[in-house]
């Protein structure tokens, strides 16, 4: 058989590939877009934002969190695919304190999304109006380990605090999505009801322990201890972030011999290791809190983080 | 009715000049207040200044890397190491001044001593609303002179109409392989691997040019970079400079005598590369082409792996003819537990082939030249601070004519331990203990190396 073509159909058959070919990569460019659901895509660097951000936003969105509960937020490998999850978010909330300073910046960058670029529309930094503690008063330098120099970051566990995250989130969510503000502002409301209920409950348990003091391994405890008037008299870590040397942790067995000290608070990203060694040497118990929410697997809510962190800590305290 | 007024003011004000903590910790009624205060505020402009006046500000990102590297060995015999290094003037002095030191002196294969290898001084920030720049100074010592280089300077356009596309331009290191883009002074291992030394550089390859970056629209991380390039710098490294100078005349009429002796064909005296050919070689239109697609999968909650493939074009020299493809794999498998545990495994394949273009366009030509090699590396960070690893490297080149004018077989093979303790982020200092094998000269060196680095200034980024 023979098959003849003549030059206008070669030229057809050329423009039909070319036709093909731009609605091919045009759909590839604006897939998602047509793919993507009506609801909102969040993206938030710890579980507990994620929290705050599914208690706000109900069911007008999808919420995605990048670290996991029981991960160190200052440390995390930032992997690739957290980049897809920032290029399809609206909204990317952070701790802020440059907590995340070492891996987020570059991810938004990498994830080519413009909603999401600092100080852009979707870019919520949670910790804007927060009570902020140890804020440093002086110059800050490396010697002082992985010291923030805006202040302790961990400022989410004290649920006053909570809501101040919680009304940064309603307030983005408002500007991204103004056809369900009102949405947004009841679900607040009930939110920091909530929280300001849960504060009234907790002081009550903690204030019925009296006056207390308590060791930790991390500076991540102190807007808890701050809220609930608990005393923390001794970090392990030396310094933020750095490990602890034998003739440090020492000073810190006679601290906690000569005040009495019953127990150690450390976190799930904590190393055990110093805390079970002074734990040894002084007959403290150590204390794992579930800090976030995801921690542990039956952490599912932030009041579930901070009725278990109470119920453990005043158990042993006395 | 003034005083009154002035005096409700002050009431209403104290709260706020009570410390925090006395608030914070007070009774079931002012937390009640709290609540119900920060429900209804807004935010004031303390908050805002309290950002601006962070980082956050105009003032770039700077930083300082300082990276010390000694590296020693076991003395041997000269004539038991490359002969090729020595460089003679007159070649009856050169052949006894050759002849006592293969008889006495002994030499070693490395500096056997400590250098700043380079200290890199970086600046970053965002130019305008549509790009941000990045600059990157280095210095290194050069046979006793301190040189500076712009090692880095472009801009990168993060965010562009063109959907989940970025741009760079200017100067930078290409998008190619696993190790390429990062600074020396933050790979997994003191020096570079073989085939990224003979196939790339010993440190980064970069060049002036334009690269854009798409992100495609899968569920899985997949990104495709695609540069064009001046191809002036590519597939140069630096050693080979040093064996053109080896190459020069005193030491073909030094070889030409030994042959003479041996009964060798002479070797003829390699033509000088004229200053108007030079000169083509910087202005020739050869652009070197780069693609790499790259992809990660996770697997469980802490394990992952990234690969990707790399192709490379580009005209090799000042002749024309000659078109160079170069291809690559690179992956690497992570797990890590937090900031306490992890582990890698990493590496890059990479195969050079370099074609004279056919005569005609339906005939395929042959390569007339090919290099291969890859490494492999297995890191544990057993603690917080320190990390163990083994480097295995493997390099050939079969086209190498040796100084009879035959083939022989130019390949090195290296193996490597590295103990390393990383105090922080922001230092780190590394042992190397590893045993090279170059089979062109049948020679093994065992070497051992000590690096130091340090960054001081803006936070470094941390990588995948």
């Amino acid at each position: 058989m023979n098959f003849r073509v003549n030059k206008t159909g070669v030229n057809e058959i050329k423009n039909n590939m070319l036709i093909k070919t731009v609605i091919f990569y045009t759909a590839l460019f604006f897939l998602p877009g047509i793919l993507s659901a009506e609801k909102l895509q969040i993206v938030t660097t710890t579980e507990d934002l994620k929290y705050f951000a599914e208690q706000i936003a109900d069911n007008h969105a999808e919420v995605t969190s990048l670290v996991r509960g029981n991960e160190d937020p200052h440390f995390v490998l930032p992997r690739p695919d957290y980049i897809m999850k920032l290029n399809r978010a609206d909204v990317f909330i952070q701790v802020g304190l440059d907590l995340e300073e070492g891996w987020a910046p570059g991810l938004i960058r990498q994830s080519k999304n413009k909603k999401i670029q600092l100080n852009a529309p979707g870019f919520c930094d949670a910790s804007r109006g927060a009570r902020i503690l140890q804020i440093p008063q002086r110059r800050v330098s490396r010697l002082q380990g992985d010291i923030h120099a805006q202040g302790n970051p961990h400022y989410w566990t004290d649920p006053l605090n909570a809501v101040i995250a919680a009304r940064n989130i309603r307030d983005t969510l408002i500007q991204i999505d103004s056809k369900n503000s009102d949405a947004y502002r009841k679900n607040f409301t009930n939110f920091s009801n909530r929280m300001k209920n849960l504060t009234l409950t907790l002081k009550r348990q903690y204030s019925a322990e009296g006056k207390f003091s308590v060791a930790v391994f991390h500076s991540e405890f102190i807007y808890l201890s701050n809220r609930f008037g608990f005393d923390i008299a001794v970090t392990l870590e030396e310094k933020p972030g750095v490990p602890p040397s034998a003739s440090y942790l020492k000073k810190t067995v006679e601290i906690i011999k000569r005040k009495n000290i019953k127990v150690i608070l450390i976190s799930p990203s904590n190393n055990p290791r110093y805390a079970q060694t002074v734990a040894r040497e002084t007959g403290a118990k150590v204390i794992l809190m579930p800090i976030s929410v995801g921690s542990e697997d039956k952490i599912k809510t932030y009041e579930d983080s901070q009725k278990e962190m109470a119920r453990r800590l005043l158990k042993d305290v006395k | 009715m003034k005083i009154k007024l002035v005096f409700i003011l002050c009431l209403t004000a104290i709260p706020a000049f009570i410390p925090l903590s006395a608030q914070e910790t007070g009774n079931e009624e002012s937390i009640e207040n709290l609540f119900n205060q920060e429900s209804s505020r807004d935010v004031g402009d303390q908050d805002i200044d309290r950002l601006q006046n962070s980082r956050r500000s105009f003032l770039p990102d700077i930083n300082a890397a300082v990276d010390i590297v000694g590296r020693w060995d076991k003395e041997k015999n000269r004539d038991q190491i490359d002969r090729g290094r020595i460089l003679i003037k007159d070649p009856e002095e050169a052949m006894a001044e050759k002849i006592e030191e293969w008889e006495t002196p002994p030499v070693h294969a490395t500096e056997n001593k400590a250098v700043i290898r380079g200290a890199e001084i970086g600046f970053a920030g965002d130019i305008d609303q549509i790009g941000r720049g990045v600059v990157t100074l280095g210095v290194h010592e050069d046979e006793g002179e301190t040189v500076m280089d712009l090692e880095e300077a472009f801009f990168l356009f993060p965010v562009t109409p063109i959907p989940r596309t970025s741009f760079k331009l200017g100067k930078f290191f290409y998008d190619a392989g696993r190790i390429n883009r990062i600074h020396p002074h933050d790979w997994n291992f003191t020096d570079a691997p073989a085939v990224h030394r003979e196939l790339l550089s010993d440190k980064n390859a970069g060049d002036v040019g334009i690269e854009a970056s798409f992100l495609f629209p899968w569920s899985f991380w997949q990104e495709l970079t695609v540069g064009v390039f001046n191809g002036h710098s590519v597939g140069h490294p630096p050693h080979q400079h040093e064996e053109e100078k080896e190459d020069s005349e005193e030491w073909i009429a030094l070889e030409n005598t030994l042959r003479e002796e041996l009964g060798l064909p002479l070797r003829e005296p390699e033509v000088e590369m004229h200053d108007e050919e030079a000169d083509s070689l910087q202005t020739r239109q050869n652009p070197l082409i780069t693609v790499h697609l790259k992809q990660f999968f996770s697997f469980g909650k802490n394990w992952g792996t990234q690969f990707g493939f790399t192709y490379m074009r580009w005209h090799p020299g000042s002749e024309k003819h000659k078109v160079t493809h170069q291809s690559g794999i690179d992956f690497a498998v992570r797990w890590n537990r937090g900031r306490l545990r992890s582990f890698i495994w990493q590496s890059e394949i990479w195969y050079r082939e370099t074609r004279d273009k056919a005569e005609h366009p339906w005939e395929e030509a042959d390569p007339v030249e090919t290099r291969a090699g890859a490494y492999t590396l297995f890191e544990y960070q057993f603690h917080q601070n320190w990390s163990a690893g083994i480097r295995f490297d493997g390099y050939h080149n079969p086209n190498y004519r040796g100084e009879s004018g035959y083939f022989v077989s130019d390949a090195e093979t290296e193996a490597q331990v590295l103990i390393t303790w990383k105090p922080s982020e922001f230092s780190k200092f590394r042992f190397t203990g590893g045993q090279k094998r170059r089979y062109l000269y049948n020679d093994i060196d065992n070497t051992m190396s000590l690096q130091a680095v340090f960054i001081i200034g803006s936070h470094p980024q941390h990588q995948y």
